[in-house]
């Protein structure tokens, strides 16, 4: 029977093998056929939190085909395997037209997080467990095709070493999700909203006042110049957190809570559109929501409509 | 009263010796019973023993296969299983929708892949089925020395129980059995277990590496708190009992002592032709050879707690299926098959390496000029699986054939 046995695991050597090639293989003949050359960079390596970061790409096509270019400023979290903690993706535009460079500027959060080691140089850093996090920033670049495969992927690093120290003494995930939730929530929940309003097309009047009011409670921006500049920059970005991090470790209530702002912008027209109806059937299924945990929300909603949804 | 001669190994000389280990062995009955190429028909042809002594050629290339496998898997562990895990792992609120709406899993293909993958798996059965699992592996040592007592040996057939000393060696068997079936005071019995191994080592020297894994047992009684059925020490003991006990098994008993499983195959010709009708390249030694590199490989990974579900299953086959080929006499067996059911049924709580691996991307990250990716990830787990499959394999091996043979003047 070991025998057998063994003989199966050795069928484990050259499948993976095989895989892995193949893999590579396919990924590089992709980039080989599609691009001629590709370069990125930062214009920093070393950011502090609220800085603006220039990503820049130069990504020439082969045949002129067309592409799109992806920044992606992501922080991740790293025990013995990774969870993306925060990700704000942003399209680059071309830089120059004809040029095949292309630039963005990302801005690392006001509550960033400090790379290196949770509690490295914490007297408790020999506490089991409280040495067991590494927190990383990178800025990761996508080639895409017009039909959306990527065609290459590069990450490059970025240092935050005046970034929000997290606890010392944090010795579980779910404590730093939760934390990292609370801060990214606002920003996340603006972003979302401003997607949910876009997502039927335009920004009807009543929703982009109701965005403007709520920058005013959440920022104290009152110029609608601004207000609307900051519209249409997060219309450019989609910021996500890692959905199963989400979903492990945000208590329920706070999800509830994120689905009932959504769902108050959705019915502020007083009818739900199929495209919102949509979005919001995601937003279940990103935060790990069943309509039963939300019927209460929908019918509290439809009674009171002109419910505030950063409340 | 004397265990059963093996070609080269000579019984203790002194009377108390012999009593200690008469006495030791008599607790030791189910580790014993790992051990069956002592103690089924193991009379050996001529063979080829320089084929175990030098690592070259065919040992060469199937050692460094082994080494591979092992790397492959705790790779594909990190890279793959972990990650499919955590993404079948339900949601709190899955779960108390579960919970309030008792039903057939919605998705039994996940649940089964979750459950082999060694995920957390709801349902009251399965609880019960650890719970039911773990008093048979408290027990079961208990009923194995019954039943020496009553078949006359002490620790295997092995060993009968003749002369003057018969009858007090096997009432103390009885009163041995009875106190590990009352299930009291456990951790003295682990403490007499392990003070039991201990005795084992000197009287025996090498050949105690057949009971390693009693102390599965010695942990599991040693680490025992009241009120609680089976805690995460419990669980290390008697996956370091059972993992680095079949792992020597392997190693010692295939490999450094190759006449006694070569011996069991010239005694059972169907154990050799059935493997060579599937691999036709199979030799007498490079049949033990192999089979000593499953039992590793699969020990190994027991030991690391990788794939621990999977790995428990395939040591379980393995260990039910000496119970077909050899009959009645190897129902002892029963002892590790009931070690392994208890593993497949726990869910782990991550593995050995998962530390190591942690730290090795750390220490890449800080050689990277405090930069890191997921490629630089990939690297880590790479290394770590090399690493593992090396050190923890090959080196073993290595030394078996290489250094032992000389070191032992064999």
């Amino acid at each position: 029977m070991a025998v057998y046995l063994f003989g199966l695991a050795l069928c484990l050597i050259p499948l993976t093998l095989v895989w892995g090639s193949l893999q590579a293989a396919l990924r590089l003949a992709r980039r080989l056929t599609t691009l001629e050359a590709a370069n990125f960079s930062l214009s920093v390596k070393t950011a502090r939190p609220g800085q603006s970061i220039e990503a820049r790409a130069h990504v020439v096509p082969r045949s002129s085909r067309s592409i799109t270019v992806i920044a992606r400023l992501t922080c991740t979290m790293f025990d013995h395997r990774s969870h993306e903690l925060y990700a704000s993706s942003l399209a680059m535009p071309a830089a120059t037209n004809g040029a095949n460079d292309y630039a963005v500027s990302l801005t690392l959060p006001d509550y960033a997080l400090k790379t290196g080691l949770v509690g490295e140089n914490s007297p408790r850093s020999t506490a089991e467990g409280s040495r067991r996090m590494l927190v990383v920033w990178t800025v990761d670049f996508e080639v895409r095709s017009a039909g959306g495969t990527v065609l290459l992927r590069r990450s490059l690093g970025l240092d935050v070493p005046r970034g929000r120290r997290p606890k010392t003494h944090l010795r579980r995930m779910s404590l730093l999700a939760i934390d990292t939730f609370s801060s990214i929530r606002n920003d996340m929940l603006f972003n979302w909203l401003v997607h949910l309003a876009a997502c039927d097309g335009a920004v009807a009047s009543a929703e982009r006042r109701f965005l403007h009011d709520l920058l005013e409670e959440m920022t104290g921006m009152t110029s609608g110049g601004e207000a609307d500049a900051r519209i249409e920059q997060e219309l450019r970005r989609r910021l996500v957190i890692d959905d199963m991090f989400l979903k492990r470790y945000v208590p329920l209530e706070a999800r509830r809570e994120f689905y009932r702002a959504l769902y108050t912008l959705a019915r502020i027209d007083g009818t739900l559109h199929q495209r919102e109806m949509d979005f919001l059937a995601d937003a279940l299924r990103v935060f790990r929501l069943t309509t039963d945990d939300v019927k209460h929300i929908e019918g509290e909603v439809a009674d009171a409509p002109a419910q505030d949804p950063a409340s | 009263m004397r265990p059963r001669k093996t070609p080269r190994r000579s019984a203790p000389s002194s009377r108390t010796r012999g009593l200690v280990v008469l006495v030791a062995g008599g607790l030791l009955a189910p580790a014993q019973a790992l051990a069956h190429e002592r103690w089924v028909k193991h009379d050996f042809k001529p063979f080829n023993r320089g084929y175990f002594q030098s690592m070259s050629g065919e040992v060469l290339r199937l050692s460094l296969l082994a080494a591979a496998a092992v790397a492959v898997i705790v790779g594909l562990w990190y890279l793959g299983g972990v990650v499919l895990l955590d993404r079948l792992t339900p949601t709190s609120v899955e779960r108390k929708v579960e919970t309030e709406k008792p039903r057939p899993a919605r998705r039994p293909l996940a649940s089964v892949i979750r459950f082999l993958l060694d995920g957390y798996v709801a349902g009251a059965w399965l609880g019960s089925a650890e719970r039911i699992a773990v008093f048979v592996f408290a027990r079961l040592p208990g009923l194995v020395l019954l039943l020496g007592a009553a078949k006359g040996w002490l620790v295997m057939p092995s060993f009968p129980v003749e002369g003057a000393v018969a009858l007090p060696l096997r009432i103390a068997e009885v009163v041995v059995a009875l106190w590990i079936l009352s299930g009291l005071f456990p951790v003295a019995l682990g403490v007499a277990f392990v003070a039991i191994f201990t005795g084992l080592c000197a009287g025996y020297g090498l050949a105690a590496v057949d009971a390693i894994p009693v102390l599965a047992s010695a942990f599991f009684y040693l680490f025992s708190r009241r009120g609680i059925a089976l805690n995460e020490r419990q669980m290390v003991g008697i996956r370091l009992g059972l993992g680095v006990g079949f792992f020597l098994l392997g190693l010692v008993n295939k490999i450094y002592d190759a006449e006694l499983f070569i011996g069991v195959g010239d005694n059972y010709p169907h154990l050799v032709t059935g493997p060579q009708s599937v691999f036709p390249w199979l030799t007498r030694e490079s049949w033990s050879f192999t089979t000593a590199l499953g039992e590793m490989t699969f020990g190994l990974l027991l030991l690391l707690g990788v794939f621990s579900r999977l790995t428990s299953l395939a040591l379980a086959l393995i260990f039910g299926n000496f119970i077909l080929v050899f009959g009645w006499p190897e129902i002892v067996h029963l002892y590790p098959i009931a070690g392994f059911v208890v593993l497949f049924l726990h869910a782990s709580r991550g593995t050995a390496l998962d530390d190591i691996l942690f730290r090795t991307h750390v220490n890449a990250w800080r050689a990277m000029g405090y930069h890191t990716s997921y490629l630089l990830y990939r690297g880590s787990v790479f290394a770590v699986a090399i690493a593992t499959g090396a050190l923890l394999m090959f080196a073993p091996l290595y030394l078996a054939v290489e250094w032992a043979p000389r070191l032992f003047g064999r």
